[in-house]
């Protein structure tokens, strides 16, 4: 149980670590950027899953979350290739390995 | 929980939020930063720059330097502001662009009464508008200039590509009130400005990054800058095709029609003594003059080039 709110409150902290990250860099809010909001929408739909849905939910919703960020990630690394873009790149695979860490630890939990 | 763990669960966390995923940064960068302070000031004189700047999209090196979707899209910023309706567009001039602080009389009024017949009259300042013809003054300047085979060219024989777009020009600047003394002062003083700012490094550390226009060298001063466009109008004269000549014949057109406009208008020092003019500093007349018989010399070489290519 545990480990599915610490799942749910990480993913819910995604969206919010994303906006300072945003906020700090470029000074303004990024509430009306298109990729952004569906990015906040999977992650907190994820974080809802994870906190009151049953596994086959929070597979669905992690996953969905995993592939948009890891998607919109590589595919800005196609179109310009820096050291920027492939430094975010890496954080996000290893923030989604993370979070796929915890989801089958909490599979693991519910199996045992 | 041991101190152990709680650190390690810490450590985790320090790392999980981290390492949290994002979307990429340039995903975000349109948004951009907040304008540099030397930009701010720059972007403040906006509005009655925004001939200066039409003169600066129709310039050789702005079309070489700068993406032609940036090209369209300040063109298009420029075309809104132009089509407003004069009283709307001179309310804004007035209220937001000319810094009352810095140009209020003594009594902090602003100093609307410029226009009045009376300064008109006292200053000898024409305010033909519409009229591509230059004062005597300046057409007593240009032909003093003038030697050799650049005597036999007048320089207000205007040729069908030039007068199209000055006519233009013209037509829009009489539209928006830019043809009056004041916006002709605010020009010189204008002039004068960029030549501040041009001392200013963090501005110029902005040019040199996204807008860099090769030759320029720190310590340049505006008429250096003028000089080195009119070197790159005069470069490859002889293999560009017919359609960048007229280009190029534009552009010059418009800096003559400008310059010579300026200096038609231009008060002197001792001339707006007393005025609130006083607290512009211009740029000296001489300098503007130097700027003018440059370009005239540009476009007698473009001339030229028409002639041997019997486009004239």
């Amino acid at each position: 149980m545990l480990t599915r709110v610490l799942l749910s409150a990480y993913c819910l902290l995604i969206p919010g670590i994303e906006t300072l990250r945003v906020l700090f860099a470029t000074g303004i809010p990024p509430m009306d950027r298109i990729l952004f909001i569906i990015f906040a929408i999977v992650w907190c739909a994820a974080a809802l899953a994870a906190g009151m849905g049953t596994m086959r939910f929070l597979r669905i919703f992690i996953f969905a979350a995993i592939g948009y960020s890891l998607v919109v990630n590589l595919s800005y690394l196609l179109t310009r290739f820096d050291l920027l873009q492939i430094g975010t790149c890496l954080r996000t695979i290893v923030g989604c390995f993370l979070v796929s860490l915890l989801y089958r630890r909490a599979h693991s939990e519910v199996l045992a | 929980m041991t101190v152990k763990l709680k650190l390690q669960a810490l450590a985790l966390a320090i790392f999980g939020l981290a390492l949290a995923p994002g979307l990429p940064m340039s995903y975000y960068a349109s948004y951009g930063r907040p304008l540099p302070a030397s930009a701010q000031r720059l972007s403040n004189q906006a509005p009655d720059a925004r001939f200066a700047a039409w003169s600066l999209f129709d310039s050789e090196f702005f079309r070489r330097n700068i993406a032609p979707s940036e090209q369209e899209r300040l063109r298009s910023m420029m075309a809104g502001l132009a089509s407003m309706d004069p009283q709307r567009l001179r309310e804004q001039i007035l209220s937001s662009n000319l810094r009352p602080s810095k140009i209020a009389n003594a009594s902090g009024d602003f100093p609307g009464q410029v226009y009045s017949a009376d300064f008109m009259q006292r200053y000898k300042i024409r305010s033909e508008n519409g009229t591509v013809k230059a004062s005597e003054p300046v057409r007593a300047i240009m032909a003093s200039k003038q030697s050799g085979q650049e005597q036999a060219v007048d320089p207000y024989a205007l040729t069908e590509y030039e007068s199209d777009s000055i006519q233009l020009v013209a037509a829009m600047q009489a539209a928006a009130s830019q043809n009056d003394p004041l916006a002709r002062q605010a020009q010189a003083w204008q002039l004068a400005e960029m030549d501040r700012l041009l001392a200013d490094s963090e501005l110029l550390e902005i040019m040199e990054q996204y807008f860099p226009v090769p030759g320029f060298t720190r310590g340049m001063k505006v008429a250096d800058l003028a000089h080195l466009e009119q070197e790159t109008i005069r470069a490859d004269l002889a293999t560009i095709s017919d359609e960048e000549l007229s280009v190029r014949l534009d552009g010059v057109a418009f800096q003559i029609y400008n310059l010579s406009d300026i200096l038609g208008k231009y008060a002197g020092p001792a001339d707006i003594e007393g005025t609130p003019f006083e607290v512009f500093p211009v740029l000296p007349s001489s300098a503007i003059e130097g700027m003018l018989h440059d370009s005239i010399q540009t476009r007698v070489l473009l001339i030229d080039q028409l002639r041997v290519r019997g486009l004239l």
